[in-house]
């Protein structure tokens, strides 16, 4: 009987759904996740009855057909792009984004990632780098003797050196967008690649226009609403329980036929 | 004398269909802008002419007729994504430019290609009222979506989604990846209400599945009873009648 494959996709269905939502719950405090969702599809569908066929030899047709479908497919994994909350934490290399925009990341392979994850720090030669010590891009690098280190709204880095009247500019943060942001490839670690999906990246400074703004001393949370997900959570465990519910019942009316003397 | 074996046969293959459908549509509970479907039956008179009995000359067999779609609004799930949409009507359908011709859909998860083309998450264009695929720029930021389908961005208006109906919505054939497809022609929709930010589930009634699950069990393995009840009757009959002693 196909209701036993059916069953199965959808209890494949609901447990790809259970996977998703466990990993918005894990990441529930990490910077600038976004939460994700499982989209799901029928799948093709097979006529037993065919609407349309004549049913009659006067030419009368068969208004409505019989149509069985043959379960369901995961369409694709969105990712919710929508901004997370800002958390002070008064770190002065810590930078939240609101709006549009990626932070571009100098990978060692030599390729660029993005993240919206603007927890900085520096290295041993004063530059810029993220958590795992990869460069921001632009490169910038912060002197020795600078005592404070101030970012504008839009990503302009000024540092305040011992004896100098005004501070001294040391570069500006490039932001870079894209047309289809969820698309772009997790790589982990808070960061993207692009992709044939997303599209190329855009350039261009914090708060002009299509960009978002650049926030010191915050970090931007992630998106996960926790009700929201143990709420799916639930749906999701019920409807695995449904669909494991109509293979048992189609055990039981096969076996029906199968104790037939 | 068969009459019985082959009346619960037919019984039991339908209860078999119905049982897909209501898999099928339990499968789909989480499917965007999934209808439930529902089977129809009917009797099927068959001729019987060797019956002694004037009553016994016609038999009614059950076949599945066809098929019915509940095509209610599922339940509208706010995701504050500006691509989703939903219809917040009935027998309404966006349409959709698929290689194999122009497709209807309900599920309005949507999204932007490399080129900034809005699309389904199968990649296929979404249609304007025009006919023509719908497309932003890079800079159009704040995207909106209005009641009656008219694509705003900060630029200005960008196009008007085409949001159609048909004169018998039953007859859309469900081609699978939430598509329909259709020979009838379309009619435009005035006031569609098109709600941005939100998705339509899918309207299958749980509830309803599970209880008409345990009736076509019930049902099938009270079939199956008549069918051994019915094969006990020949058995005895033949070993009665056949015991013949000269």
């Amino acid at each position: 009987m196909r209701s036993l494959d059916i069953g199965a996709l959808g209890m494949m269905a609901q447990s790809t759904n259970v996977d998703v939502t466990s990993n918005n719950i894990a990441n529930m405090t990490t910077t600038g996740y976004k939460r994700q969702r499982a989209e799901f599809q029928d799948l093709l569908y097979q006529d037993l009855r065919r609407a349309g066929s004549p049913s009659s030899d006067t030419g009368t047709i068969v208004p409505v057909g019989v149509q069985v479908g043959m379960g369901v497919k995961t369409a694709a994994i969105g990712r919710y792009m929508g901004q997370g909350s800002a958390t002070l934490t008064e770190n002065e290399l810590d930078v939240a984004l609101q709006g549009r925009g990626y932070f571009q990341v100098d990978l060692p392979s030599g390729e660029t990632a993005y993240t919206r994850d603007g927890t900085f720090k520096l290295d041993a030669n004063g530059q810029i780098v993220t958590k795992d010590g990869y460069a921001i891009q632009p490169g910038i690098t912060v002197p020795n003797n600078a005592t404070s280190i101030t970012i504008n709204g839009s990503g302009e880095v000024y540092a305040e050196i011992d004896g100098q009247v005004a501070p001294q500019n040391l570069g500006q943060i490039q932001l870079a967008t894209f047309i289809n942001p969820a698309g772009m490839d997790a790589l982990g670690d808070n960061l993207f690649l692009e992709t044939d999906a997303s599209g190329t990246p855009t350039t261009g400074t914090a708060g002009s226009v299509g960009f978002g703004k650049l926030l010191q001393g915050y970090l931007e949370s992630s998106n996960v609403n926790v009700v929201q997900e143990i709420t799916n959570l639930i749906k999701a465990q019920r409807a695995y329980e449904m669909n494991s519910k109509s293979i048992s019942t189609t055990d039981e009316m096969m076996s029906a036929i199968s104790n037939l003397r | 004398m068969e009459n019985t074996s082959y009346i619960a046969l037919s019984r039991q293959r339908v209860l078999r269909s119905k049982m897909d459908t209501i898999t099928q549509n339990l499968a789909n509970m989480d499917t965007n802008g999934y209808k439930q479907q529902n089977m129809m039956f009917t009797d099927w008179m068959a001729a019987n002419k060797d019956a002694p009995f004037r009553g016994e000359r016609k038999i009614a067999l059950v076949q599945d007729i066809g098929q019915y779609r509940d095509t209610t609004v599922g339940n509208l799930e706010r995701t504050e994504r500006d691509f989703d949409v939903a219809l917040s009507k009935p027998d309404m359908y966006f349409s959709i430019d698929t290689p194999n011709g122009v497709r209807y859909t309900r599920n309005g998860n949507f999204s932007l290609d490399p080129g900034g083309q809005l699309i389904t998450s199968e990649g296929y264009p979404v249609l304007t009222d025009a006919g023509q695929p719908l497309f932003f720029g890079q800079a159009d930021t704040r995207v909106t979506i209005a009641g009656d389908g008219t694509v705003s961005t900060d630029v200005g208006q960008v196009g008007k989604l085409a949001v159609s109906t048909f004169d018998n919505v039953q007859q859309l054939k469900p081609e699978g990846s939430s598509l329909y497809n259709t020979d009838q022609r379309p009619q435009a929709v005035e006031s569609p209400g098109v709600v941005q930010g939100t998705l339509e589930k899918s309207n299958v009634n749980p509830i309803k599945a599970m209880v008409e699950m345990i009736d076509v069990l019930r049902t099938y393995q009270s079939v199956t009873k008549t069918v051994e009840n019915e094969n006990q009757r020949q058995r005895d009959m033949i070993s009665k009648l056949g015991d013949v002693r000269a």
